[in-house]
Parts: structure tokens; sequence; C-alpha cells
């Protein structure tokens, strides 16, 4: 953000911390209780092997949060990213089955994520739906197209189905390879999360994605065009939801279009908005996205390896994100006034 | 009829911290009249209503029922008393029907427990209607209502329960000259059945057409309370708000001349459907141009509008170009700038820094191939500041932790950063302190001395009287009179506002 601006560095920096630092201290401090607390219980926590583990296992979920964020912090919410996420996913593997090489696949998929994220965008704007409900909509429309593409059969990228194989090792490559020692996924996770953060805190989009979720009249009358922020950001959601639906096709490989990321798109909003996004739009940061996709990873992963029973874990989870959550929203108010 | 006072105000004071809204205001409401209270904006007339209504509870004086002491514990208590004031807002549920609107308050005292007899709250509520004139269905969904409709419903709520005190505050800025007739024959009517009613109104002659007695306020006091209301004329009514003997000479009006250049913005046949109906006007380089109206005069849309942020019709030159409608990045290219009427909403990033304030309307300057240039972002909002002198910590502070002036300020500090020839201004200091609003008008001076022209658009005629050199006034969507030098006094201004349709030409408002 701005905060550096004109005034000697160490107050500056000083005043950064305290203003945009506020939020993501108290999740990065709620994110190293728990793992404090989880390497006191188990031993098996704080491994080089865990970690590594839990990176590889957020990512996905990280790589589509990062587009929440903008979408989110421009006022409006995407419910469709994961069925983008399996019909993207699944196109790409049926096209490298057929045999069109790897580059082609990857291309389209991608593509396909962001039309999808374009039209999701021209419904909430010039639409003039709310986003809930032309993402609704989307959601089911586009697991629809998927099943009637795949005829709801497995899509399975293997040599005995015509994948070649040298296309076939380098799209596994993608999702289930590591340079060294650290997993594809995360390495593509921490890059796209850097290019976000970079994108929302440094760059004239950014601000205009804050600015029009801050206040739709104010944007306009600073002549920042409020559709094409808005079709933008979603369009860049669609696009991430289909990469991490191709590197989930890549990790397994196989995805069916009925289960492959069913009702992923709540975990997505769930991991961005514990990270400090707000819901209403204006405010957002991508280091509080990352640590709000962390605080879930490492809760699931803790739940797992202290034995908690899977029942007992889906509601835990839900009661770590109200109270994160709460929290937030109770230390806005204080501030705000 | 017994024609001893309904209410009585003794000796009313009201105070705010740090401000005086009210003092020694004493006021008899009589059953079956019509009494009619003006002033303009800020005169006390609202402070004085909201007391009567149990808003607000007197800092001194006494409010008198029926000969009795009164101390009124909420809105509800002065409506169970027979006290029912309809404001200018709507409060009307839109999502539920109009006969549910009518009968709400009746309905909202029934316990949650007790079942709604329908059948009779219908009956009831045709009933009320029919007393107004209205035939129309009570399930009615409300937002399928004009706007106009609503203002009457509103007024039908208020009579749902036995009133002996209704107040009216300008209950037909909405309605049309037909619709307000039927109005005032309804407000007829009651006070023939004895109700005592309150008339609160800008628009003089329809107060001297209806009322039987006319109380002027002025800051917080009553100057006059006129009983004999025969051979009293408009100008009268005018001097007495205003309060100053104004002559026709204009005190504190600007009187130095534009320069004698050609206009920068032209309007030609401007049009906003429902609001403006054919509108020219020049602005020239250095000039401070006023516009002001009363509320549905169509000023308040015009500079949002030009701006580009709603539909219009008509020409917009600028510079000798013409401007496309609702572009607002097209109107800021072509050097237009806008400081909106609603700072809260509409015209500060409230969550966003100064400086993020200072430069949003010129990012493509303040980045390079898209990445913000943050030296240069914060070197302009600094100067900016120093030349504002805005009271802020620094340029990261947040916008929302300042106060309505030096929001104002960086708002403005916004609108100069693009560069523009003609600032745009809706009510520019509104919710404003007074030193800040001095700063601000000096601040609009110095830049229409540095040769930008300035549109300056108020509801506050003192602004427009001290601050303008030319002032064009607005009635019923079109230019009622322009002014210029000695001319411009609040009494002519008022004048030019409260002109009847009738008498508008579609002038050429062009100097």
């Amino acid at each position: 953000m701005t905060g550096s601006l004109a005034q000697p560095a160490a107050k500056a920096a000083k005043k950064r911390f305290l203003r945009f630092g506020g939020r993501e201290t108290g999740v990065a401090l709620a994110l190293l209780v728990m793992c404090i607390a989880l390497t006191l219980l188990n031993d098996r926590f704080l491994t080089t092997n865990n970690l590594l583990n839990i990176g590889r296992q957020v990512s996905l979920l990280g790589i589509m949060a990062v587009g929440m964020t903008f979408v989110l912090a421009s006022g409006e919410v995407d419910l469709s990213v994961g069925s983008i996420y399996a019909f993207c996913g699944l196109v790409t593997g049926m096209v490298i089955v057929a045999g069109y090489g790897l580059f082609a696949p990857l291309v389209l998929g991608i593509l396909a994520g962001i039309v999808i994220g374009i039209i999701n965008g021209l419904l909430s704007t010039y639409g003039r739906l709310p986003s809930l409900i032309a993402t609704l909509g989307m959601l089911s429309m586009v697991r629809g197209a998927a099943l009637i593409l795949t005829d709801g059969r497995p899509v399975t990228v293997n040599a005995k189905n015509g994948a070649a194989p040298d296309v076939l090792a380098q799209f596994t490559f993608l999702g289930q390879g590591s340079v060294g020692g650290i997993p594809m996924q995360l390495v593509f996770f921490a890059l796209i999360a850097l290019a976000g953060w970079f994108l929302l805190a440094r760059t004239s989009f950014g601000f205009r994605v804050l600015a029009v979720g801050g206040s739709t009249k104010a944007a306009r009358v600073s002549g920042i065009s409020v559709e094409r922020v808005k079709i933008a950001a979603f369009a860049l959601m669609g696009g991430l939801a289909a990469f991490a639906g191709i590197l989930s096709i890549a990790f397994l490989p196989s995805g069916q279009a009925g289960r492959t990321g069913l009702g992923l798109e709540l975990d997505v909003i769930a991991a961005t908005i514990v990270g400090g996004t707000s819901l209403a739009g204006g405010e957002g940061t991508i280091i509080g996205t990352i640590l709000g996709v962390l605080i879930i990873g490492v809760l699931r992963n803790g739940l797992v390896l202290t034995g908690v029973s899977p029942f007992a874990q889906e509601f835990l989870i839900g009661l770590v994100i109200v109270v994160a959550v709460a929290i937030d929203k109770w230390t806005i108010r204080e501030r705000r006034i | 009829m017994d024609r001893s006072p309904v209410v009585s105000f003794q000796r009313i004071g009201k105070s705010f911290p740090g401000v005086r809204a009210l003092s020694n205001v004493s006021l008899s409401l009589n059953p079956g009249e019509i009494h009619a209270v003006i002033g303009e904006n800020g005169a006390g007339k609202s402070t004085l209503m909201n007391i009567l209504a149990g808003v607000l509870a007197p800092s001194e004086g006494t409010l008198m029922l029926d000969g009795q002491p009164l101390r009124l514990a909420s809105p509800l208590d002065a409506r169970r008393r027979g006290i029912a004031v309809v404001f200018q807002e709507l409060s009307l549920c839109r999502n539920l029907s109009v006969g549910e609107n009518v009968m709400l308050p009746a309905l909202a005292e029934i316990p949650s427990w007790q079942l709604i007899r329908r059948a009779r709250a219908q009956a009831q509520s045709r009933e009320i209607l029919a007393r107004l004139g209205m035939d129309i269905d009570p399930a009615t969904p409300l937002r399928d209502l004009s706007v106009a409709q609503m203002q009457l419903v509103e007024i039908a709520r208020a009579l749902a329960r036995k009133v002996r005190v209704l107040v009216l505050d300008e209950p037909n800025s909405a309605l049309s000259p037909h619709e307000s007739e039927h109005l005032f024959n309804i407000m007829r009517q009651l006070r023939a059945e004895g109700v005592a009613i309150v008339y609160i109104s800008h628009h003089l002659n329809e107060v001297l057409a209806l009322s039987d007695r006319i109380s002027v306020m002025r800051d917080g006091e009553l100057v006059e309370s006129i009983t004999d209301l025969t051979g009293i004329e408009v100008p009268h009514l005018v001097a007495a708000m205003v309060g100053r003997d104004l002559g026709d000479a204009a005190p504190y009006g600007i009187t130095h001349p534009p320069r004698d250049t050609a206009p920068v913005l032209s309007l030609r046949d401007f049009r906003v459907p429902g609001e403006i109906n054919g509108v020219s006007l020049d602005l020239r380089p250095g000039e401070i141009l006023g516009i002001g109206g009363l509320p549905g005069s169509g000023k308040d849309i015009l500079a949002e509008a030009i701006f580009g942020l709603c539909p219009r019709s008509g020409t917009v030159t600028i510079a000798g170009q013409t401007l496309p409608a609702q572009k607002p990045m097209a109107a800021i290219r072509a050097g237009i700038a806008l400081i909106p009427a609603d700072r809260r909403n509409g015209g500060a990033l409230l969550s966003m820094s100064v400086a993020q304030n200072v430069v949003s309307s010129t990012l493509d300057r303040h980045s390079k191939i898209g990445v913000l240039r943050n030296d240069l972002i914060g070197e302009t909002a600094s100067q900016q500041i120093r030349a504002f002198d805005a009271r802020v910590s620094g340029p990261g502070q947040v916008m929302s932790t300042l106060s309505g002036g030096n929001q104002q300020k960086i708002i403005l500090s916004r609108g100069i950063v693009s560069e523009p020839k003609v600032l745009i201004l809706h009510e520019p200091t509104r919710g404003i302190d007074v030193g800040a609003k001095a700063e601000i008008y000096a601040i609009l001076k110095r830049l229409a001395g540095e040769g930008l022209a300035v549109l300056m658009i108020s509801s506050e005629l003192p602004e427009l009287v001290l601050h303008a050199n030319r002032v064009v006034m607005m009635a019923h969507g079109m230019v009622s009179r322009d002014f210029t030098g000695a001319e411009i006094s609040e009494q002519n201004l008022m004048m030019a506002a409260s002109v009847q349709p009738a008498h508008l030409s579609e002038v050429e408002g062009a100097a």
C-alpha cells in the first residue's frame, strides 16, 4: 500500500505496520499459536516432510484464494470457482488424452476459465445481477457442462487412454513433481501469490479494485470504470480456478465431473475471509489471504495428526472460521469509531 | 369551535454542543388552523418540529398540550397523544402493501403472539385512503406507487390514528401542481375537521394561499408571527426570512466581472428525464457561477449529469469539444473535476489513505506501465496537503478518520490534481464547520483568480450571494433567472426560486 509516502522511512514503516499490519498480525498470531500447540502435541508436526506436505495440500486452495481476494475486494463474490476448477481440469485432461500435446490443452483450459470469469463479470455488472445469484447459476451451469462433456465418466490422463508418454510425463510433473524437494504445486502457489501481491498492492489495477470495492460512486467520480475493473477481477479468478483445476488433474491424474472440486468454492471464500478480506469489498491483502489459507491447512493437518475424528474435524474447522471472522469484525468496529 | 390552542411552545430553547439551535420560541397551534412555519435552511424549523414529534427534548421552556405541561418520552408517545409529524424523507416499507404501510404503526403495536386481523386492517386502510381521495387497492405493493402517491401514503399513515396536530414538512416536494392542489384540498378539509396543521414549505406563494397564520424563523428564533395575512406578499416574507434590510444591493457580492473570454463550459438544451427540462448555460474562465434552487428544481442532479454519472440529452461543450454522455473518464480528460455533495457516499474513498484519495482520478499519471509510482504519489499528496492546508497526520492517514472539512479539502485537491478547466462543486460546504468553510471559499476564490471556471451548486443562499460572481436560479427543471453583480441578493434569489411554472419560459441562461 502507500503507507510509506513521503515520510521518514522509519516512521512510515512503523505507521504501515500499525495500520495495514494490524489485521494480518492477528491472523499471523493465531497461526503461530496453532503451530506451537501442534508442535508440543505431536512430534511429527514440525518436520520438513509434514510442512512441505501441508504446503502442497493448501496450494490449490491458495491459488484460488488469491483470485478470490480480488473478487471480494472489488465488492463481488464468485461461487462458481469449484465448477470452473472441475470443468477446466477435465477439458485439459481430455484434450491431452486426445493427443494435442501439452501446451495447447493447458492454454485452452485456462482460457476457458477466463471466459467463464468474464461471463460472471458481465452478468454481475452490465447484466445487473447480484454476483451471488449470477455465479450461483454459473456454478450449476458449468458443472452441468462438465457432466455433459464427460458424460459423467471419470477422465484419467494415462498412456492407456492415449496420452503420449513424453506429454504425460511433463503433465504429471506439473502436479506431482518437485524442484529441490519443493512440490511443484507449492512452487506455483508461491509464484502466483507473489504476482497477486504485486498486482493488488503495487499496481493501478489493484488500486482500482480496492477503490471500486470501497465505494462504487467515489470510484466513478474518479473516472474509474467500475464494470471493467470487476470483469477483470472475475476473469483473473476464472483463470486461476482453471489453473488449479488443471494442477489437480495433473496430480491425481484423473477427475470426475460429478465429484471434482465439489463445494470447493466455500473453502476458498472461507480461507480468503479468515485472511481479513472484507466480504463487503474495499479491503483485502494477499498476505492475509496466504495466512488464512495456511490456518485452514495447518488446522486440517493438525487434526489428522492428533487423531481427531473426521466428523469432529469438520465441526472444528467451521468453528475456527466463525471465530476468526467474528474477532475481525469486532475489532473493525472498534477501529472505525 | 374551541379556539384555545392544542399545543403551545413556551419559550422553547434547544442547544447542541457548541450550537444554539433554538432560543426563546413561543408559538401556539390552534385547532382548525393551518399554521405555516417558514425560514431558510438552518433557521430551526426542523429542530422545533423534532421537539414536537418527541424526537428531541427541549433544553429550555415547556411544551404544553391542552394547557398542561407535556414531556414527550418518544415519537410513539407523541403519536399516542395525537401529534403526527410527516417528515420530508419517506419512511415507508417498499416490501409491504399500501394498506400495511398505512396501518403499520397500529400493526406494530400488536404483540407478536397475536394474530393480525388482516381484513379489518385492510378495510380501515381503505377508508383512510379514500379520505385522502386515493382510489387505490390497499393490497397493492407499495413499490408500484409513484413517489407522489407514496407521499400521500405517508400522510395517510399519519391519519390512521386520531390526529389532533398534523405536521407536514414540504409535503408536496414530489407532487405535480395538480396533485399539490389535491393535497391542499385535503389540508383544508382536515382544517375544517378541527385538526391543527403545521405546514412547512419553501414555496411562499403556496404558503400565502393556504395558511391562516405564518410564523417566520431565523437563526433559531421566531422573528415574526403573522396572523392577519391581508396585504402580505412574498417580498415581505422573504425580507423577514433573510432578516437583513436588503434593498436591492448585494452587500457582500463579488463585483469584479469575469474576464471577457469565450466560455469554457457550455450547456445547450441540457435535459435529464424527469429532472431537468432544457437548460442552457455558459461558464467562463475565472468565474464562480452559483446555481441555486429549491429541492426538485433540478439543480441537485445537474452536477452528476454534466459529469456523466446519469443519462442526459442535449449538448455539453468543454473548451470547444463536445462531451459524450455518461463517460466520466472522458469528462475528466476533457477537464471537468467533480466534487459531489455526499462525501460519505460518493466523494471520499473512506477506507483508503489520504494519498490514495488525492491521486485516485489521475492513476495513469501516477503509474508506469500499470505499476504505481509511490514516490510520485507521496510527492503529489504532500504538495496538495500543503497547498490546501489540510490537517492530516500524513499522506498515509486513513480518510475516514479525517474531519469533514479536511476530507473536503482532500477531495478538492483530487479534483485539482487532474488539472481541470472546470470545477463543479455540489453543496461544497455541507456538514463542514465554519472555519473550514471560510478556508474552502478562499480556496475557490484563489482558483478562480488563477483562471479556473467554477460551478458551485448550493442550497445555501448566503453561500451563493457571498461567494459567486453570477448566480443562476433554477425552478421546475429550468433556468428561472440569471443574476449578476448587485442583483445577487438573497431576496432576489428566493423570489426566482419560488417562481410558478407558468411564469417560466425556456429562458436562455447564457450571459
